[in-house]
């Protein structure tokens, strides 16, 4: 049974019912609930294989693209159950960016990266798509870096740029939540700062959930942490209790390096 | 702590980091023993040696704090972990100041001593405070080393008993003071005496908070009896 | 132990490191002499079909190969309509090819991944791949030539483009699945719809790797004769109508290597340095162009 300490006082963007999800017969996760509280960060920590990355791309049906996998519950978003929504996957897709572990500029000029999402869903002009595109930029802190190489290509930067690149695409097409599935694990210590101050900022905007294995990471960016085992929730709670006084034993063992 | 780290390192610096507290907590038991010895037998030899071994305590609190900088700057601990450390620092705070009160009264027995008028005091009577104020120190430090909340819970009801065996040892000495003035300069060096051993007992009262806050992490200092009932149940 | 005993037993690992070191160093010294020994004797040879057809060909390169036709034997004439018929076969194929095999390259690697189409399709596409090119030639002349009663341009074509499809099938195919699967979740996961993704992101991401195939495939049909025997047969004259037969590179060559005339065996050779130039050509473009991408 997963404790919830304090409820979020904010309201809550995201909420998860009774989800189950299955990798062919595998049971990954087991009957979870949570609320996302809305413009804040939450993290998901747990060991490897604990579901959290799974339970993040359940919120944007990514799962949708392999057959064997499958979900079964309710994630509620403004009222409405993405799973079962007639809507477009696309378009639930633009409310719910994600960035992934590894850097994927498309292959095309930088531009043209955070362009693309754009030009899925809304006809700019051209002066409008540069200050579209000059706004992600600098919102993801890459503007001063990049501005006078905006037609070459992506794949020319550094890792720590990429990512931000990757970042800025993802807030380009304006959604209202931004998943991150362990974006710093791939990147170097000062790469890493930058990124987790960003996140900082972004969340006065946009709900953010962060996946990530660094449990010191998930201390210094999120406001609310979850910790996951065994596609079990285990406990969620604000972060400041969770890492001072956590409810739970297993989640104790698990933040001080109890865990055998 | 019941389990082990998946660093053992780690656990045997924290282990460490708490025998050497222990150690210091003996240390400043025989320092209060001695001071006491020092002042009922009127013992200047134990009062000197209680002066001497004070560059000891400090020492060993120096060497403490340096290692407890040492851990947390290397392993970024949390809950549990984090407290205990914590935790500690403060006890050998309150251990430190334990050993002062210890030598101020190694120095203030030999002041009386050497005043001549020793005899004639109701040093006796301190006894009965002393025993308590040392009695809930050994408590503490036992209560610290097993983490006993059920333990720490019955210190601070008893902090209480020492405060009124001071309330009435101040009464007594006003009594002595005003039949006999040439008296009160040495009364009020046992005054003070009275006073450094009731705050050895704040000290031990002080470690006995410690403990709940490490195993409940809850902070009851400043608190009521009933919170802190509350706290650990 | 005592130091004396310790210093032995140091001294005998020494040695013994010492000699296995050496035996391993010899062995290494025979294989790569047997090695570079096997690479200069298939390089050797290699080199000396390019220095006979250089030899032989480039006395008989004149600017009236590429003006005059062939000729009778012993007269002067050049190739023209046989470079021009191999010209228009070979981008015909191409143009016919190409899409079909990239269309289903991407069917195979994006859309239909484990299904029993996809296996069927490309166990067929193997055999296709692997299949002698006479056979292709003969079943075109089965199912067009003899149905319409006449060799053309067309069919020869046709027959090309039947070799040309498997291998940009299979290349096509290929190239897209080295494309990391990140790539192609980071374009889903900005609400991209999956015609889209496979257009913009992963075959721009390929594409590369997908061009060098038809390159490739081009360079192989170039030199192509036995589908072209049945299918467009030769023409002495010019013709620029793909329904007539239609003369070609490799089939002038071949008529005219094994006729017993001098100047059919010059033109031939011209012919055949010609070929091998544009094959060569076509190799080094597909190869800078892959230089920078993998």
């Amino acid at each position: 049974m997963p404790t919830t300490t304090a409820q979020p006082s904010s309201p809550a963007k995201l909420s998860v019912k009774d989800l189950n999800f299955y990798y062919g017969k595998f049971h990954a996760l087991k009957g979870i609930n949570l609320e996302i509280p809305e413009n804040k960060v939450t993290a998901f920590i747990g060991p490897s294989g604990c579901g959290k990355s799974t339970l993040l791309r359940t919120f944007n049906r990514m799962f949708e693209l392999y057959p064997e996998q499958r979900a079964e519950g309710q994630i509620v978003l403004d009222g409405e159950n993405l799973l079962t929504s007639k809507q477009d996957v696309a378009l639930v897709r633009a409310k719910i960016g994600m960035v992934f572990q590894k850097p994927t500029p498309f292959p095309m000029s930088i531009y043209d990266n955070i362009a693309f999402g754009v030009r899925l869903f809304e006809n700019l002009g051209s002066s409008e798509m540069d200050d579209r595109i000059e706004w992600a930029l600098k919102k993801a802190a890459l503007w001063t870096e990049v501005r006078d190489k905006l037609h070459q290509s992506g794949s020319g930067l550094s890792g720590g740029q990429q990512q931000r690149l990757c970042i800025a695409r993802g807030i380009a097409i304006k959604p209202e939540v931004l998943l991150l599935d362990e974006p710093c694990s791939a990147l170097d210590p000062i790469s890493t700062a930058k990124i987790e101050e960003l996140i900082a900022e972004l969340k006065s905007e946009y709900t953010v959930v962060i996946v990530t294995h660094n449990m010191q990471q998930a201390a210094r960016c999120s406001d609310y942490t979850a910790y996951m085992y065994l596609g079990d929730l285990i406990e969620f709670g604000a972060t400041e209790q969770m890492f001072f006084k956590p409810q739970r034993k297993e989640t104790e063992d698990y933040i001080t390096g109890r865990f055998g | 702590m019941p389990e082990k780290h998946l660093s053992s390192q780690f656990d045997s610096e924290l282990n460490t980091v708490s025998s050497r507290v222990m150690e210091l907590g003996g240390l400043v038991e025989s320092q209060i023993h001695q001071a006491i010895h020092a002042l009922l037998q009127f013992d200047t030899e134990a009062a000197d040696r209680v002066m001497e071994n004070e560059q000891r305590v400090n020492a060993m609190e120096v060497e403490i704090d340096r290692e407890l900088s040492s851990i947390i700057a290397r392993r970024q601990p949390t809950a549990r972990d984090l407290r205990l450390l914590i935790a500690i620092s403060k006890t050998t705070a309150n251990l430190e100041r334990v050993g002062d009160e210890a030598n101020k009264i190694a120095r203030m027995v030999k002041s009386i001593i050497e005043s001549g008028s020793a005899r004639a005091l109701p040093t006796t009577e301190l006894r009965i405070e002393a025993d308590l104020a040392s009695g809930l120190l050994r408590q503490a430090l036992d209560a610290f080393a097993r983490l006993d909340t059920a333990a720490a819970v019955s210190i601070l009801k008893d902090d209480d008993l020492i405060d009124k065996e001071f309330d009435g040892f101040v009464r007594k000495l006003v009594t002595y003071m005003m039949e006999d003035p040439r008296t009160i300069s040495a009364s009020l060096d046992l005054l003070f005496l009275a006073k450094a051993i009731e705050r050895i007992g704040d000290h031990a009262k002080n470690i006995a908070e410690f403990i709940i806050y490490i195993v409940k992490g809850a902070d009851v200092r400043h608190t009521s009896m009933e919170e802190v009932e509350s706290a650990v149940q | 132990m005592t130091t004396s005993e310790r210093l032995l037993q140091a001294n005998a690992l020494a040695r013994t490191r010492q000699s296995k070191f050496a035996a391993r160093n010899r062995l290494n010294k025979i294989a790569l002499t047997l090695s570079l020994a096997a690479m200069a004797f298939g390089v050797f040879w290699l080199l000396w079909i390019l220095f006979e057809t250089v030899r032989l060909g480039v006395g008989g390169l004149a600017l009236s190969i590429f003006t005059e036709m062939t000729p009778p034997p012993n007269e002067m004439g050049g190739i023209a309509n046989a470079i021009f018929g191999s010209f228009v076969m070979v981008t015909l194929a191409t143009f016919v090819g190409t899409p079909i095999g990239v269309m289903a390259g991407i069917y195979l690697a994006e859309y239909d991944v484990k299904g029993w189409l996809a296996s069927v399709t490309r166990f067929v596409n193997d055999i296709l791949l692997s299949a002698p090119s006479i056979v292709i030639g003969l079943f075109v002349y089965a199912v067009v030539v003899a149905r319409f009663k006449s060799f053309s341009g067309l069919a020869g074509a046709l027959a090309l483009a039947l070799i040309v499809i498997p291998v940009v099938i299979r290349t096509t195919e290929n190239m897209l699945q080295l494309v990391p699967p990140a790539l192609r979740e980071a374009a889903y996961a900005l609400g991209t719809p999956k015609w889209k993704v496979i257009l913009s992101i992963t075959l721009r991401a390929a594409r590369a790797g997908v061009v060098t195939g038809v390159l490739l495939a081009v360079a192989r049909i170039a030199g192509e004769t036995a589908p072209l025997l049945f299918t467009a047969l030769n023409n002495q004259f010019w013709t620029s109508s793909i329904t007539e037969p239609m003369a070609s590179l490799p089939v002038t060559i071949f008529k005219f290597a094994m006729s017993p005339y001098e100047n059919w065996q010059q033109l031939a050779w011209a012919g055949v340095f010609l070929i091998t130039a544009a094959v060569l050509a076509l190799n080094i473009l597909a190869r800078v162009l892959t230089r920078n991408k993998l």
